[in-house]
């Protein structure tokens, strides 16, 4: 899958009827948010790595609300 | 021969993965703590580890999700995880297909399980391998307990999986140890990442020593996400080492909160007479 979203990531957000929205956050790490829209965080943590997001900033990512917390505060 | 050890303990992948950066004031008694075990495995002189565990969506998905699973492999890869991630080789444990297979039977007598010839172990088994048989000579039949998507099973059943495992694995003729991992409480890589909530681990861990099951299996899994975290699920692991030892209490080795990795840590050996 990994290697798909590197060689073809147009064709995989295709195939996984993923929104604009969606892809947007995927392709800046918004972690935070792809957190709040329910992406498992044990999925999310690995993925952060492979794309050589350090633990410190996938956390304070995680930490920073996404546009769904920031709806709901 | 009855079974001949028994203890659980945790897996979080920080133990191996963070441990250059965590606080040595903070993390080394868990690894003194996890040397004593080692030491008393190895005592134990066993011909095959059971061990119960979660999975991390490594190989099991919302498309097919058993509640219990038995690797019937001749060996196992792992881990699964990047090796730059979790810091601990890629290697091959060997598995014990035979036993495993007279185990899986004798279990099924009133624990349905699913099966796999194909099981590859992440941290939840390689990171406590990593200390605990570091050699990875001791012979692996891996128990995945579903911990991680709900409708998880409930807390009973990992109880009388436990039972069930004991009377499978007294009927054989191998030196047999168990081992349970996971938790305890713990919130794995979300935004309440490194909380540990110590006044519920030590409540659970004062019904394990005393091998309580109505204590043991009383949370819903409401509680359990609200008060032990995400990770706490994994009390499941635990829990069914306590069914194996019913009747037999334990002793705390030692327990204490590890931010630094994100759960609180813990040992409890079973009496196993």
């Amino acid at each position: 899958m990994y290697d798909r979203y590197g060689a073809d990531r147009a064709a995989l957000f295709a195939e996984y009827k993923l929104t604009l929205e969606e892809q947007d956050y995927i392709e800046t790490m918004n972690v935070g948010a792809l957190f709040e829209m329910g992406v498992q965080p044990q999925l999310l943590a690995p993925f952060a790595g492979r794309e050589n997001i350090a633990w410190p900033d996938y956390i304070k990512g995680m930490e920073t609300p996404g546009p769904l917390r920031e709806r709901e505060s | 021969m009855p079974l001949v050890f028994a203890a659980a303990t945790n897996h979080g992948p920080g133990i191996t993965a963070r441990r250059d950066t965590a606080p040595p004031e903070e993390v080394t008694p868990f690894f003194e703590g996890w040397e004593r075990l080692h030491q008393r495995m190895e005592a134990a002189n066993l011909d095959a580890l059971v061990m119960i565990s979660s999975d991390h969506i490594q190989n099991l998905y919302m498309d097919n999700m058993p509640a219990f699973i038995i690797g019937l492999g001749d060996s196992f890869p792992g881990p699964t995880e990047d090796e730059h991630f979790l810091k601990i080789p890629k290697t091959i444990i060997p598995g014990v297909p035979d036993l495993a297979a007279s185990i899986a039977d004798e279990v099924m007598e009133t624990i349905d399980l699913a099966y796999s010839g194909e099981l590859a172990l992440d941290h939840g088994f390689m990171v406590p391998l990593h200390f605990l048989t570091p050699a990875y000579d001791v012979p692996v039949i891996p128990f995945i307990v579903n911990c991680m998507f709900p409708p998880y099973p409930k807390l009973g059943r990992s109880y009388e999986l436990g039972r069930a495992l004991r009377r499978a694995i007294d009927k054989q003729s191998q030196r047999i140890g168990l081992l349970g991992t996971g938790g305890l409480s713990h919130w794995p890589a979300a935004p309440l990442s490194g909380k540990v909530a110590v006044d519920w681990d030590k409540d659970f861990l004062e019904a394990m020593v005393a091998n309580r099951r109505e204590d043991l299996t009383r949370y819903s899994d409401a509680e359990i996400e609200r008060d032990g975290g995400p990770g706490g699920h994994e009390i499941r692991s635990w829990i069914a080492v306590a069914g194996a030892c019913e009747g037999s209490g334990g002793k705390l080795d030692f327990y204490t909160a590890l931010p630094s990795f994100a759960i609180g840590g813990a040992v409890v050996e079973m009496a196993v007479a």
